[in-house]
């Protein structure tokens, strides 16, 4: 309990020093907003002064309009921005976080113990990863339909053209080291016909192999840990995949902050001339942010079907561009997400690489013995046996790390990245809207609130600023 | 590996006499290197092992049975003298014998390890009639089912090694020897009727070989080794058992919990209306397979039980340091559906992790690099090898 009392004191403290330095910020600023104001103040008696009520309410409803405006910018800035934990340990609170309930434990920072803010998305950005998987590239295709339309075929052919001027000197290089007198020594024909050898062998044994993979495609691969990983990494990119999908919705949810906040300050002017209390503005401020975050986010996403209102239709309106934003999220997804680079990386370097790894050095160490073809014999006489699985182990192993830098060549990934952009973009496109609008709709869900709880904050303060604007002049 | 050397007739290697007293290292190198061989060599290793004790041990052959050469005959194939090979006697016959290792055997002087060997056979020779018989059958067997494929050879000869390297007495081994034998044969779908099956000493329910005095001798015997100051064996004897009853899936558990640390999981229960009570909806919901890996994943709980049974892993009440990580678990579809089935659900979180003893396995039996910090929870992970090694 004690440490629930020191929670309550220090938030009682850390009120007392927000009121003060508010304070002593108007204090400060307050001589020179007088004078500007009072002077504001006579022109505006001068050239108002025939209207029946007192002019400066007129200000109100631009004010408020302002405010809402300035709730759902802030809102926005806070869902994304900034994309690492920015704030101060506070002592105690870890303790103290265990006990709050579960929705204050998601605020970012607080099971840490800290006080501060990181961007709803970035901070979530494993379980947005996850989400977005489960309801959309789910929904799309299997993993063997993504790896194929990764074109294997045509992957194999960049590999074996580019791979070709190297591989002498990856094959030179592991003989140079793990035997030096065999190579130094070997007649220029015998290399020759081990050359020769690689290079007749080589687009097939790609081939193979690639093929391999595609028919053991869920051995080998998890698509839905290579998105979680790669977006908890790049949680710019994912970023980007809201603002750049989403990016009509966002500029739509700010800039009816500014129309429904001035058609909310309309209705507070009469409350504020009917309850004569100071307290009117503050509280009037912190229901408009409440109520202009709440009406723009329910917006984006409902309602999920359409109605018709005469000659309105009536629909979420993220769902409602559907075919424009799904266009957007396919090109970012084929683009960033599944490219051949990061495919390829998952499954040489992933949860399930050991078994990629095995099955390509399974393949390429009869290829080495080949290679050697006649010669087996002799070769292992000279190398002895152990020497000889060395040289074969380093052929069958060191090629795999080579082949993943051809594969993370930009140009490749973009060609590669259309065929897979239009799959994707053709299949979500056919998602009923029910299911569409859960590509991103749960992964807010569970924060709408904090945002709409921020717009109440927010409006509260300015609020207060509003009073001090309308009493002053 | 060359199939050729696995043909070869025990009888070629007559060299080997003279390595009788260096026998561990030798014998620890064939298993690791070389392993195709192992079946061959163990099939010589017992087959000639009452020959070797007969003749060459002793020096003279002390008392040769009649019924000995009578089983001979019977077989149809007599041994030869020469196919006498007394290396690998001592290392199954030393391990065996009073827990020296078998690499410790080579530290001994000749006059001791022969001194200890007919001590042993001495007490061994009423076994030996049988054992005899015993182990010409199932040499002859997995000789013939080693040409017949590599891999029962390397197979049938890593657990020979193990049932050799860990036989608590002289006829557990051979008892194993022929239940590995005859599993062999039934997996390369080889019927051997019952009568093979009779050979075994598979335990049935109710019939427990040991008397309460043998299982108390047992005890004093452990207590004796611990009392024993030059007395070191720093690999749990248990390992062997536990690696025969793993899955390779499990393996791939294992492997992600030694390097990753704990890792999260979450019960789901049903707050319900009344704060009364809760119900259990799911449990022990987390992302272990998928992390590892596995082939299948469906099957994780499963693997996961086994593991806690075996003791290396433990399912603890607390969460994990890092509770960021519980939002990834908490968004997987199998605890939105626990959720959804829930009238208010409250997420319990909790994490799994290896136990000291399971860091321990790691450690010794997998490749891997064990992280020391995080893998055992709180509790304090088993100080490794080299530290141990240095120490001494």
């Amino acid at each position: 309990m004690s440490e629930l009392e020191g929670l309550l004191e220090l938030m009682e403290a850390s009120a007392e020093v927000g009121f003060e330095a508010t304070v002593l910020f108007l204090s400060v600023t307050n001589s020179d907003l007088l004078l500007y104001a009072s002077t504001f103040g006579d022109v505006g008696d001068q050239l108002l002064g025939w209207l029946p009520f007192d002019w400066r309410l007129i200000l109100i409803p631009p004010i408020t309009g302002i405010i809402g405006y300035g709730t759902n910018w802030v809102a926005i800035r806070l869902m994304f921005y900034p994309v690492e934990f920015r704030g101060v340990k506070v002592p105690g609170m870890e303790k103290v976080a265990e006990f709050l309930p579960r929705r204050i434990q998601r605020i970012p920072g607080v099971m840490e113990g800290k006080m501060g803010w990181q961007g709803i998305v970035p901070s979530r950005a494993a379980k947005m990863g996850s989400i977005a998987y489960d309801h959309s590239v789910d929904k799309v295709a299997t993993q063997e339909e993504f790896y194929q339309q990764l074109d294997p075929g045509a992957v194999s052919s960049y590999v074996v053209t580019r791979g070709k001027a190297d591989v002498f000197a990856l094959v030179d290089r592991i003989i140079q080291r793990e035997h030096p007198e065999l190579w130094t020594e070997a007649p220029q024909r015998v290399k020759d016909v081990v050359y020769q050898h690689v290079e007749t062998r080589i687009p097939e044994v790609t081939d193979n192999l690639l093929e391999k993979t595609g028919q053991n495609i869920d051995e080998v691969m998890n698509v839905k840990m290579m998105i979680i990983n790669h977006l908890e990494e790049n949680p710019r990119l994912l970023n980007r995949m809201f603002l750049e999908v989403g990016d009509k919705e966002l500029k739509f949810l700010v800039n009816m902050g500014f129309v429904f906040g001035t058609l909310l300050g309309c209705f507070s002017v009469p409350l504020f001339l009917y309850i004569d209390a100071w307290w009117v503005l503050p509280v009037s401020g912190a229901a408009v942010g409440y109520l202009t975050n709440y009406i723009a986010i329910k917006a984006i996403f409902r309602p999920t079907n359409e109605y018709k209102v005469g000659p309105f239709r009536i629909q979420g309106l993220f769902i409602k561009r559907q075919d424009d934003s799904v266009d957007t999220y396919a090109a970012i997804v084929a683009r960033e997400v599944l490219t051949v680079e990061n495919i390829a990386h998952h499954l040489l370097y992933g949860p399930k690489s050991d078994r990629t790894r095995k099955m390509i050095s399974d393949s390429l160490r009869p290829e080495v013995d080949r290679s050697v073809g006649i010669a087996e014999p002799l070769v292992r006489a000279v190398t002895g046996d152990e020497r000889y699985e060395s040289i074969r182990e380093s052929m069958a192993t060191e090629p795999i790390d080579y082949a993943y830098n051809l594969l993370s060549d930009s140009k490749l990934n973009e060609e590669r990245s259309k065929k897979m952009e239009e799959m994707v973009a053709k299949e979500m496109k056919k998602l009923p809207p029910e299911e569409y609008v859960k590509t991103l709709r749960p992964a807010f869900e569970e924060d709408e609130w904090l945002l709409i709880a921020v717009g109440a904050v927010l409006g509260f303060m300015a609020g207060w600023i509003q009073l001090m604007v309308v009493t002053t002049i | 590996m060359k199939p050729d050397k696995q043909t070869e007739e025990p009888g070629d290697e007559d060299g080997g006499r003279g390595s009788l007293y260096v026998p561990g290292p030798a014998f620890g190198e064939e298993t690791q290197d070389r392993s195709g061989e192992i079946g061959a060599v163990d099939v010589r290793q017992v087959y000639v092992t009452p020959e070797a004790h007969r003749v060459d041990t002793l020096g003279n052959p002390a008392e040769p049975t009649g019924e000995q050469n009578q089983h001979n005959g019977e077989e149809d194939t007599p041994v030869p003298e020469d196919t006498v090979e007394p290396d690998a006697v001592s290392p199954s016959t030393q391990g065996a014998l009073d827990g020296v290792p078998a690499g410790e055997a080579a530290l001994m002087t000749p006059v001791e390890v022969r001194q200890e060997l007919e001590d042993f056979f001495q007490k061994v020779n009423s076994y030996a009639d049988d054992f005899y018989w015993i182990a010409h059958i199932t040499a002859t067997a997995t000789s013939r089912m080693a040409k017949h494929s590599l891999w029962s050879g390397a197979r049938t000869g890593a657990r020979m090694v193990r049932a050799a390297a860990s036989a608590r007495s002289f006829d557990e081994f051979v008892d194993r020897y022929e239940e590995i034998a005859v599993d062999e044969m039934e997996r390369q779908g080889r019927s051997i009727g019952d009568g093979g099956r009779k050979l075994s000493s598979r335990r049935t329910w109710g019939e427990t070989p040991e008397t309460a005095d043998e299982l108390r001798q047992r005890g004093e015997e452990l207590l004796e080794m611990s009392a024993d100051v030059d007395f070191d064996k720093s690999v749990h004897p248990a390992f062997n058992d536990i690696l025969d009853q793993l899955a390779p899936d499990e393996a791939r558990i294992l492997r992600l919990l030694a390097v990753e640390g704990s890792q999260p999981s979450v019960n789901v229960r049903d707050k319900g209306w009344l704060p009364v009570s809760t119900d259990l909806v799911a449990a022990g919901l987390s992302m272990v397979g998928t992390e590892a890996g596995l082939t299948y994943e469906s099957k994780t709980q499963a693997y996961l039980n086994n593991l806690n049974r075996l003791g290396l892993v433990w399912f603890s009440d607390e969460a994990v340091d890092e509770m960021k990580r519980y939002q990834l678990v908490e968004a997987q579809p199998d605890v939105k559906a626990a959720i959804g089935q829930c009238k208010r659900a409250k997420v319990i979180r909790r994490s799994i992790h290896l136990t000291p003893f399971g860091v321990e396995f790691c450690e010794v039996c997998l490749p891997v690099e064990v992280n020391y910090e995080n893998a055992s929870g709180v509790y304090d992970a088993p100080i490794n090898r080299t530290e141990r090694g240095s120490g001494r």
